[in-house]
């Protein structure tokens, strides 16, 4: 083979390796580049290893580029030829190049003579361009990832690391609080409806700080203990059937038996005074003094005295004293006075201690999220409120004055400021009353009006009135 | 040896060149013009085929001829067909002759044949009859008279000539020895210069001046060399396809031949033109064949070996149109 054509067929050669490396430098920096986008935009994190497959990448692109580039001895005769307008001449001699012939000879000597005149093949403008755009292509795709700050992106909620909460870290103390919380519950007067529910998730409580657990979630689960109770305290209280009955009549009872039975002798009056005005205060019902009046005028116009007399009411009246009928026929308040006056007792007792397990299990339901708060430094706008003591301002009218008070059968409930004052037949605000009641509450307790234990349940009644007075 | 024989091969290839150059001067001291048929002629002169010179009357036919065969020193023949012609009349015949003692014998009587370069003039007035019996001649170079077969000196050419315009009377070459011409040149008629300086020259004298430059085993030695030009196989299949897309009939055939062709040229064409494609880059003081020495020579090789179709007629295309149609799709079809 000619010296002339082996120049060119080197020259050839370096342009192909020029090409392969500009194939495989373009598909690392475009490969790489693309993972440096992709770890900024923090949709995938490879790092180094992009970096490493952009190399795997220049590889393959390079290796690809010069198996395809790579021709015979013929095709680079056939392009020089095409080129330079050589007459198939290159491809003769390479073809003929064992011939010995005298033309063989002569025609490779013609050809290797022209080719000196031959100085690049191959190489196209259009091909030097193309493969520098591929270059600079790749190069600005790199460029891009490499300098894109990672601030300038918004991180995906996905990929883009958490701040790693702490755990919480209880201390002897907590743990020590915590069991004695258990054990007080255990061991107090709660309901069974209250108490077990109450002393299983504290016990909970106690295994979560025993094992790893992030501060948050933590406060979360001492809340929701807090709020358990009560609402576990404010369910058993309401479902309470003798507190329900008890409810229903108390108010009515109460003007029942002042205006129906102020006319009858019993033993017992007061003791059912009493507790009719508990009942009424607790309860905070309408009033249906105007059911009593209708009561006080058919006893005083009837022809029945007595028992009989207020039977024959509670039966005119059954309608709407439905319960307190009920609740006097169970109590055998009618029949005889010795009878009622057992009844009342009965009541009265039974009265008592409804109310008091109702107070209890409040009394026990606020020790227990008070004690929480504490042992864990839970603050007060997280503390929740308990559904029976705490209410919001009602901005909604009361109903007039007088309405519901006429024996309509329709009982008609204050707003939540405002109560009804059944003396004078009007709401009040209650705020504006609270001392007054608290007063007349005193005079009587002084008066020896209450037991022992129903004067301190309605001292600590009226104590928490007082407490939220003065929050609000 | 071998190097002293190469270099005598050299010298010769360097030669050829030279030789066919002296050899169209001198003949252009006799014929004006016909640059393209000049060269046409002695490229099948050189590759040992007959040639066909188709013109009107007086272009000068007969005389680029006879001035051939001096320069050449080629023994001349004549034989001017008529329909009367017999096959006898071309080959000869054998004749009874008394010999001086008196007694009979039965000679053979050698025809105008029995030459070099034998002008056959107007071939297509002869029968079908005797322009048959030019068939052996032009193929085979031999004539078999009775029991006897009598072979031609080499090297041997038909040049032959016909009208292009049909007249009564006229017996239209069969395709069996129509393939038997390596080429079919058209002589045109000159241009107005070229017959302003035919009118001057021959006013001065209608004599043939041309000088022998070449004889006929110098002849067949430069048709020995131009045997060994390289072919390189791209340009070798180019010539091939080029032949193959004739033919309407064969699987995938090309557009051109599907519409404009009923007949295609048969092998001979395609060893025609690698053959002459030789001489010519030769000729050219080339020492390869190339794709343009293939189309130069397309033309005077296919033009009588095709028969173009109704297509074509109606498109008013002629053979060359035709040819010219091939060049051009084998050209993109092989991206040469």
């Amino acid at each position: 083979m000619g010296s002339e054509f082996k120049r060119l067929k080197r020259y050839n050669a370096t342009w192909i390796i020029a090409r392969t490396v500009a194939c495989g430098i373009s598909a690392f920096l475009l490969v790489s580049g693309v993972f440096l986008l992709l770890d900024k935009l923090a949709l995938a994190q490879l790092g180094a290893v992009g970096y490493a497959i952009g190399a795997v990448a220049a590889a393959m692109a390079g290796g690809a580029a010069y198996w395809i580039l790579r021709k015979p001895d013929l095709h680079l005769a056939e392009t020089i030829d095409r080129e330079r307008k050589l007459r198939e001449r290159v491809q003769t001699m390479v073809a003929y190049r064992d011939d010995t012939g005298a033309i063989a000879q002569l025609q490779r000597q013609d050809t290797e003579d022209r080719l000196k005149n031959v100085r690049t093949v191959g190489v196209r403008f259009s091909g030097i361009v193309t493969y520098a755009a591929m270059v600079m292509l790749a190069f600005t795709v790199f460029m891009t990832g490499l300098l894109l700050p990672a601030e300038a992106v918004q991180p995906g909620p996905t990929t883009q690391p958490q701040p790693t909460e702490p755990y919480y870290e209880a201390t002897q103390w907590q743990k020590a609080a915590l069991e004695e919380l258990v054990e007080h519950v255990e061991a107090s007067e709660m309901v069974e409806a209250v108490k077990t529910p109450t002393v299983q998730s504290l016990r909970e409580l106690q295994i979560l700080l025993d094992n790893p657990v992030r501060v948050s979630a933590l406060q979360a689960k001492v809340v929701e203990n807090m709020a358990q109770v009560y609402a576990l305290t404010d369910l058993a209280n309401s479902n309470d059937d003798m507190h329900k009955v008890l409810g229903m009549m108390g108010h009515e009872f109460s003007d029942y038996l002042r205006y129906c039975l102020g006319n009858l002798i019993l033993d017992d009056y007061d003791e059912m005074m009493d507790i009719a005005q508990e009942l009424l205060e607790q309860n905070n019902y309408a009033d249906i003094s105007g059911i009593a009046s209708e009561v006080v005028a058919v006893l005083q116009y009837s022809e029945y005295d007595g028992s009989d007399a207020l039977y024959a009411a509670v039966e005119t009246f059954g309608t709407e004293l439905t319960a307190a009928a009920q609740a006097l026929e169970n109590k055998n308040l009618v029949g005889t006075r010795q009878m009622t006056g057992e009844a009342m007792y009965n009541l009265r007792t039974n009265a008592s201690l409804a109310l008091k397990q109702q107070w209890l299990n409040k009394e026990e339901a606020l020790y227990v999220v008070n004690t929480l708060a504490e042992i864990f430094s839970v603050s007060g706008s997280l503390i929740p409120k308990d559904p029976d003591v705490a209410y919001e301002l009602d901005t909604s009218e009361p109903p007039p004055d007088g309405e519901g008070s006429q024996g309509d059968g329709q009982m008609q409930y204050p707003s939540d400021d405002k109560v009804y004052d059944y003396q004078n037949n009007l709401h009040v605000i209650y705020h504006q009353i609270l001392d007054e009641y608290y007063k007349s509450m005193t005079n009587d307790a002084m008066d020896g009006k209450f037991s022992e234990e129903i004067e301190q349940f309605l001292r600590k009644y009226f104590g928490n009135l007082q407490t939220n007075k003065d929050e609000e | 040896m071998e190097m002293i024989n190469n270099n005598e091969n050299l010298a010769k290839v360097k030669q050829f060149s030279e030789k066919i150059a002296q050899v169209k001067a001198e003949l252009h001291k006799d014929v004006v013009g016909q640059e393209e048929v000049l060269d046409n002629v002695l490229i099948a002169i050189v590759a040992g085929g007959n040639v066909l010179l188709e013109g009107v009357p007086g272009v000068g036919k007969t005389r680029m001829v006879r001035s051939l065969s001096r320069v050449l020193e080629l023994p001349f023949s004549r034989i001017q067909f008529t329909p009367d012609l017999m096959p006898s009349d071309v080959t000869g015949t054998n004749i009874v002759e008394k010999d001086d003692n008196g007694k009979l014998n039965t000679v053979f009587k050698p025809g105008p044949i029995f030459a070099n370069l034998v002008l056959a003039d107007e071939i297509n007035r002869a029968t079908p009859k005797t322009q048959s019996a030019m068939l052996e001649v032009m193929q085979e170079h031999k004539i078999t008279v009775g029991d006897n077969t009598y072979k031609l000196e080499e090297p041997f050419f038909v040049m032959a000539t016909q009208n292009p315009v049909e007249q009564d009377g006229t017996y239209p070459l069969p395709e069996a020895q129509m393939d038997r011409f390596m080429f079919k040149l058209m002589v045109n008629f000159p241009t107005a210069k070229e017959l302003a300086d035919i009118v001057k020259m021959t006013g001065i004298t209608m004599e043939e001046i041309a000088q022998p430059v070449l004889n006929g085993p110098q002849i067949l030695e430069m048709r020995k060399l131009a045997g060994t030009v390289p072919v390189v196989d791209k340009v070798l299949d180019y010539a091939v396809n080029l032949v193959s897309n004739t033919h309407p009939e064969i699987p995938n055939a090309s557009e051109t031949a599907k519409k404009y062709i009923k007949y295609g040229a048969s092998p001979r064409a395609a060893q025609a033109l690698i053959a002459c494609a030789k001489v010519r880059a030769l000729m050219n003081g080339n020492y390869n064949v190339s794709y343009e020495d293939i189309d130069a020579l397309a033309a005077p090789v296919l033009r009588h070996r095709i028969k173009i179709s109704y297509g074509a007629i109606n498109e008013k295309m002629n053979a060359e149109d035709v040819i010219a149609a091939l060049i051009k799709e084998n050209k993109k079809l092989s991206k040469a």
